[in-house]
């Protein structure tokens, strides 16, 4: 049963009874819906891929639970060489789909849950780890696709989760039955929620004793009853009903995230693996956290190099794939992206154990990763504007481009060195403004927490006081050392 | 006496004064007596890493080994306060029943 076909993952995917709700209307049939449909083909190549022969070594490992070969999304990190292995596999599956295959939240939170809830139960001799590895193993043979759901609303940021004036800005257990519980709130810029078969929750902070009812991790199937989702919109996603004027239009921009609700969701003690206890809270979100800044130096560096090529392309049908400014523009291009590269592997080889034997990304120079990515995809982006001149900001759309009266003067007016067609320059200019530009910017800086959140994390992990008997050391200052 | 073999990594980037560590241990611990990882016999080995990702080499020893790397000690995660005491407990443990 393991590594379904794409084609087997979106028959799964109409099988499910979700409720989606985007511009007002509730879709039925998420793998046709224009809205949707690009998010869905985005998630099925990393089902595609996992059955290549040429990608099986980045998309496949063996699980440590069942000794079956799974798809890595579904793995528990068991080396320093998986965590590369993981960066890799997103850097080649961005550079197919361009954009986010949104399947990498549920692999964190997969990885984070088990390690948390194994040190939860030699502490508190609770029963969550076994639990979780029972579920892991239904994921891993049934190659599921889990949403891992960690942003609430959050509401008043001054205020703690308890403080809230509405308490369901932040999600909790509102009761605790002998079967389960029942949970209420929402979450927030869910990834690929959509999509996915089960969706696994977390605190979205560290928590105090007075926030105990929100110290919840457990997961929930996308479609069960009391689960609302609602898309989220996103910049020119009414292209999404034409073609060319989308760039991308087979795998879309960014992960079609939305706001999930839970509305008196019953959960079986069976799928809860915390409850209450506030103080792992903290915990949990830092491995998340740390494990999901990992992967932008893998997915944004193969996004950015389909970007270096649509503006290499363009400069090329403009005319000047030789001027000295393009090329060094290209040069400054590369240079960002490999130095996101290099921090990703850095920061997955300088992993290591947890008490669980699931190994842990350095946190480090995983938030250094992230943080450079909230400066350098902006950077990269407004040279790839620099390079593709305004065409991207005033260029007709596709439906002047075909239309019988003026369509010819689109053909003829836009056209750029006489070997290449007009439509073709048109369509990687629409790619270069797709990939580059609002929803898909904003993405950069916030998806995997916005770049406060990894600078504190960044300084907790500094050692100043190290840096500082350094700089007395060489200074010839006695005084204190 | 107790002897207790000590490793450091080096510390290019340490989170934790690993060295300064050590002396709050011995501090701790005056019936232990503290040697360089070399020295045999020895009772343990502890090897202090300042920085999670533990990269200090592993010396070959057959005996029981408390490795801390940055806030854990052997893949348990501590608190910064908690770090000395908790080390201090897997070392009495190993010199009060031969294991930690």
């Amino acid at each position: 049963m393991p590594l379904l076909t794409a084609a087997a993952y979106k028959e799964s995917l109409c099988s499910l009874k979700l409720k989606v709700w985007a511009a007002g209307e509730q879709i039925t049939d998420i793998v046709a819906h224009p809205l949707t449909a690009p998010h869905v083909n985005a998630a099925a190549v990393t089902y595609e891929l996992a059955r290549d022969p040429a990608a099986e070594d980045l998309m496949t490992v063996t699980s440590h639970l069942s000794g079956k070969k799974v798809n890595r999304f579904t793995h528990i990190h068991q080396s320093t060489s998986d965590l590369v292995k993981k960066v890799k596999m997103l850097r080649m599956l961005a550079q197919r789909t361009g954009t986010c295959f949104q399947r990498c939240v549920g692999f964190d939170a997969l990885n984070a849950v088990y390690s948390v809830t194994y040190e939860m139960d030699q502490e508190l001799n609770t029963d969550y780890h076994r639990r979780f590895c029972a579920y892991l193993g239904y994921i891993q043979e049934n190659d599921l696709m889990v949403a891992g759901s960690m942003t609430d609303p959050k509401g008043d940021r001054s205020l703690r989760p308890h403080q809230q004036a509405d308490p369901d800005l932040y999600t909790r257990i509102v009761e605790k039955r002998k079967d389960g519980i029942i949970i209420r709130g929402a979450k927030a810029h869910q990834t690929g929620i959509v999509n996915s078969h089960e969706l696994l929750i977390m605190p979205t902070a560290a928590l105090g004793p007075e926030d105990e009812a929100y110290a919840v991790s457990c997961a929930v199937p996308t479609d069960a009853p009391g689960v609302i989702h609602i898309f989220g919109r996103q910049t020119n996603d009414e292209r999404k009903y034409g073609v060319l004027d989308q760039g991308n239009a087979r795998y879309g921009i960014v992960g079609g995230e939305a706001l999930t609700v839970f509305e008196d969701v019953f959960v079986p003690w069976e799928r809860v693996f915390m409850c209450g206890e506030y103080r792992y809270a903290g915990l949990l979100v830092e491995r998340f956290a740390s494990y999901h800044r990992q992967n932008y130096g893998g997915c944004k560096t193969g996004v950015a190099d389909v970007l270096v090529g649509a503006c290499a392309l363009l400069a090329e049908y403009n005319g000047v794939p030789n001027a000295s400014h393009i090329k060094d523009k290209l040069t400054e291009m590369v240079h960002l992206t490999e130095t996101l590269y290099c921090c990703s592997i850095a920061c997955s080889g300088e992993g290591y154990p947890t008490a669980s034997g699931c190994y842990f990304v350095n946190p480090l120079l995983a938030n250094v990763v992230k943080q450079n990515v909230t400066r350098f995809i902006y950077e990269i982006c407004r040279l790839g504007h620099d390079i593709a001149g305004g065409l991207i900001a005033t260029l007709p759309s596709e439906k002047d481009l075909f239309h019988p009266e003026v369509g010819k003067y689109v053909e003829k007016y836009l056209k750029g060195i006489a070997a290449v067609r007009t439509e073709d320059r048109i369509r990687v200019a629409r790619l270069i403004e797709n990939m580059t530009g609002g929803t898909a910017l904003a993405e950069s800086m916030h998806g995997a927490g916005s770049p406060q959140a990894q600078r504190i994390m960044i300084l907790r992990q500094a050692n100043l006081e190290h840096k500082k008997r350094l700089a007395k050391a060489l200074s010839g200052i006695t005084e204190g050392c | 006496m107790f002897t207790v073999g000590v490793k450091f990594c080096g510390h290019c980037n340490p989170q934790v004064d690993t060295p300064g560590l050590l002396q709050k241990v011995q501090a701790r611990l005056p019936q232990v007596r503290f040697t360089g990882w070399e020295e045999e016999p020895k009772d343990a080995l502890l090897v202090l890493n300042g920085c999670p990702t533990g990269c200090a080499t592993r010396p070959e020893f057959k005996g029981p080994v408390v490795v801390v790397a940055g806030n854990s000690v052997d893949c348990n995660y501590v608190s910064a306060g908690d770090l000395l005491t908790s080390i201090v407990a897997k070392l009495r443990e190993i010199k009060n029943y031969g294991f930690a």
